[in-house]
């Protein structure tokens, strides 16, 4: 079947089977490889993307729901303002260890930021906000702290990305 | 992956035709897929997929009467962020918000959390304690039909539903009691994105210190999420007096039948099952009492 979407701002057809997933149509066809595959059962995070505006598990989406979405990987953000005090705020905290959760933690990240101000986030909703991403590295609480940080820093995320 | 056949209805009526062009062959009905993707090498090859995603008329959560009805393409968020079911269903909030992530709650569905019918489906347990009824459409008499949703399970993973029909609404009866106790916890092995071992859903009136009516109902201890209608009727008119907190507990112990297996044994799974029953009792109490 023959699948018309925008990827990261870009409108890109591709040819795909019905039940093909959107992680391997971004990393083996549209050759976007910042989304990782984890364990490939939704549990990880680590293939998280936008689609529609909704975080969602790439390895969990099917091509046959892909005609006309708006899908927005790790790839097209980097060069968003935000993405650079995450990036730094990741660092500092020591967030990043072996590094393959983190497109997914980061994706979440952006999810939480443009979804609250410090007011409303406690630790519980740092964590709820994280359930669906595993890191075996870092204990998790280093993340924490880089997002804790976030939280306390005025940093504008668009409510939407590419529309 | 040999290329599969498969449809994307708009409409129920598209539905309906879809099906009877097909006439006989296997098919698979689609929405979230959350479950069906990670099992798609498993599914044969030559059935054919029925995306039903795109029915508009399986969509939203609506208000009619003393009713609300949720379309059984809603996503589990959907439910999570509207505020009608926040001010008048919490018990399926707090459910809700126990189970997977945000990145799967964007994509399950309800309908496909129901018609899953694993024992360990986590809306199921409230669902069943508040006696709601479920909408099912049938592609071979081109009708709706609604049943209670304790008559569509008949096995773990295993419903009622013939061949083709599919769960269009569930209908959820707005209670007239008010200050309607509610109870909803689950355990797993960790907190987060985690499959139940054993829960426990209550919801409960309590009136001059005594229990004036209980419904209980408790997941992945059974084949069916069913009620456990014996220690609901012994609790019944009852002061919760650590005796009868007690009485109760091993009541409940005999009205299950958990098993071992991948997630747990049989004896954790009761031993769950009657503290659930316990916290749940003294929470009320708790509740009663502030």
């Amino acid at each position: 079947m023959n699948i018309d979407l925008t990827v990261n701002g870009k409108p890109v057809s591709i040819e795909a089977e019905p039940l093909d997933r959107l992680l391997d149509i971004l990393r083996d066809k549209l050759e976007l490889t910042g989304t990782k595959e984890g364990c490939g059962e939704g549990e990880c995070g680590a293939c998280t993307v936008f689609m529609n505006n909704k975080l969602v598990n790439s390895c969990l989406v099917p091509a046959m729901h892909l005609h006309n979405a708006n899908v927005v990987t790790i790839d097209g953000l980097r060069d968003f303002d935000f993405f650079r005090f995450i990036t730094k705020a990741y660092e500092e905290n020591g967030a990043v260890q072996c590094g393959f959760c983190t497109p997914g933690f980061v994706m979440s990240t952006i999810n939480l930021l443009r979804n609250s101000s410090e007011k409303n986030v406690g630790d519980e909703e740092i964590k709820d906000a994280f359930a669906g991403n595993i890191c075996r590295c870092t204990g998790y609480d280093k993340i924490i702290k880089a997002v804790r940080q976030l939280l306390t820093m005025d940093i504008k995320v668009p409510e939407r990305f590419y529309e | 992956m040999n290329s599969m056949q498969y449809y994307s209805p708009n409409t129920l009526d598209e539905y309906h035709k879809i099906y009877s062009e097909l006439s006989g062959k296997d098919i698979i009905v689609f929405s979230g897929g959350t479950d069906l993707m990670i099992g798609r090498y498993d599914l044969p090859q030559d059935a054919v997929i029925i995306d039903i995603s795109r029915i508009d008329e399986l969509k939203g959560i609506e208000i009619k009467e003393d009713k609300i009805f949720i379309g059984s393409c809603t996503t589990l968020n959907e439910i999570l962020y509207s505020h009608k079911i926040q001010n008048d269903i919490p018990i399926l909030i707090k459910a809700i918000k126990t189970m997977a992530s945000e990145q799967v709650r964007n994509r399950a569905t309800i309908g496909g959390n129901i018609g899953n019918a694993s024992p360990a489906g986590d809306t199921i347990t409230p669902l069943v304690v508040l006696e709601v009824r479920v909408e099912i459409f049938s592609p071979e008499s081109n009708e709706v039909r609604t049943i209670p949703i304790k008559s569509l399970f008949c096995g773990p993973c295993a419903t009622t539903l013939k061949k083709g029909e599919i769960i269009t609404k569930i209908i959820i009866p707005l209670s007239k009691d008010k200050d309607v106790f509610y109870y909803f916890r689950k355990i797993g092995q960790r907190n987060a994105m985690t499959i139940t071992k054993a829960s426990l859903s209550a919801i409960a009136k309590y009136s001059d210190g005594k229990i004036e009516w209980i419904k209980l109902a408790s997941g992945s201890v059974s084949p069916v999420v069913k009620r456990i209608s014996k220690t609901e009727e012994f609790l019944k008119g009852k002061v919760l007096t650590p005796a009868v907190i007690d009485e109760a507990r091993e009541m409940i112990a005999k009205e299950i039948s958990p098993i071992t297996d991948i997630r747990s044994t049989k004896a954790f799974r009761l031993l769950i099952t009657k503290n659930l029953l316990g916290d749940c009792l003294y929470y009320l109490i708790r509740q009663q009492n502030i």
